[in-house]
């Protein structure tokens, strides 16, 4: 079972469909943010799973997959940044709330 | 059979506690799910045969992004706001977008790529990956460690106490 390629990409799939319904139904700005990185780590086992079956587990997969770890580093302390400002300035993180930008 | 055993109990551990970092109500509850997840996650990429990749994700993710989005959380002052009712026609529509998603793709995967089997091959090792990160992917590699740099210096500057 650990040598077949579908359990990979059955659980790949879960982590991705989770994380989408945990972006679209949260209104919490941190969960939402949780369920980003749900998706990118579900992202990267789809392609190492994937790189692994047709190409043999080669390096240019592996350099991807740093490449999607690190941007996702990046990306989480941005976020992060930006909540803590939000939540300074409004007191509250709640998604539904944040509605100068409509004008 | 025994790693049967071990890989079945890792698939089921990082399903259930994704399914938990999505839908407890406390928001430390769900980052703590989300580290033991991402976690597990790791047990998957040595079966896979992805050794230094494992390592990497415990390192970044449970090391540094689980622990960061926990010093948040801690750090924020206690609010006390009563969870409010969720808009229903919202989540209604959140559920059926990503259930067709889910469908679309799994009979996809199922069609496609049900029972077919890894090659007995080794993967690439790491110095492998060492010596083209350094010369055919150095270009993406110094521009990476420059976007690292930005969100440093970006979240020094957006998290600043201003006076």
């Amino acid at each position: 079972m650990a040598f077949t390629l579908f359990p990979y990409l059955f659980l790949s799939l879960i982590l991705i469909c989770l994380g989408l319904v945990g972006i679209l139904v949260r209104r919490n700005l941190v969960i939402m943010l949780i369920c980003i990185e749900l998706v990118l780590n579900g992202v990267t086992l789809n392609l190492l799973a994937l790189n692994k079956f047709s190409l043999n587990g080669g390096a240019a997969g592996q350099i991807i997959a740093i490449f999607i770890v690190a941007l996702a580093a990046a990306e989480t302390t941005i976020a992060l940044a930006l909540i803590f400002l939000i939540f300074r300035h409004h007191k509250e993180i709640d998604a539904e709330k944040l509605t100068e930008l409509k004008g | 059979m025994f790693s049967d055993v071990i890989f079945i109990l890792f698939w089921l551990v990082i399903a259930v506690f994704a399914a938990l970092a999505v839908f407890l109500q406390k928001p430390i509850y769900n980052a703590f799910s989300m580290a033991i997840s991402i976690f597990s996650i790791a047990g998957m990429y040595i079966f896979l045969g992805y050794e230094f990749l494992a390592a990497l994700q415990v390192l970044v993710y449970v090391g540094a992004i689980s622990v960061a989005i926990i010093f948040v959380i801690m750090l924020s002052p206690p609010v006390t706001v009563k969870p409010k009712k969720l808009n229903p026609f919202k989540v209604m529509i959140g559920v059926i977008t990503s259930i067709t998603f889910f469908a679309v793709f799994f009979i996809l995967f199922y069609l496609k790529y049900y029972g077919s089997e890894f090659n007995k091959v080794e993967n690439a090792n790491i110095s492998d990956v060492g010596v083209l990160l350094a010369t055919k992917y150095a270009v993406p590699f110094e521009i990476i460690s420059v976007i690292l740099l930005v969100a440093i210096i970006g979240a020094i500057v957006l998290a600043k106490k201003e006076d």
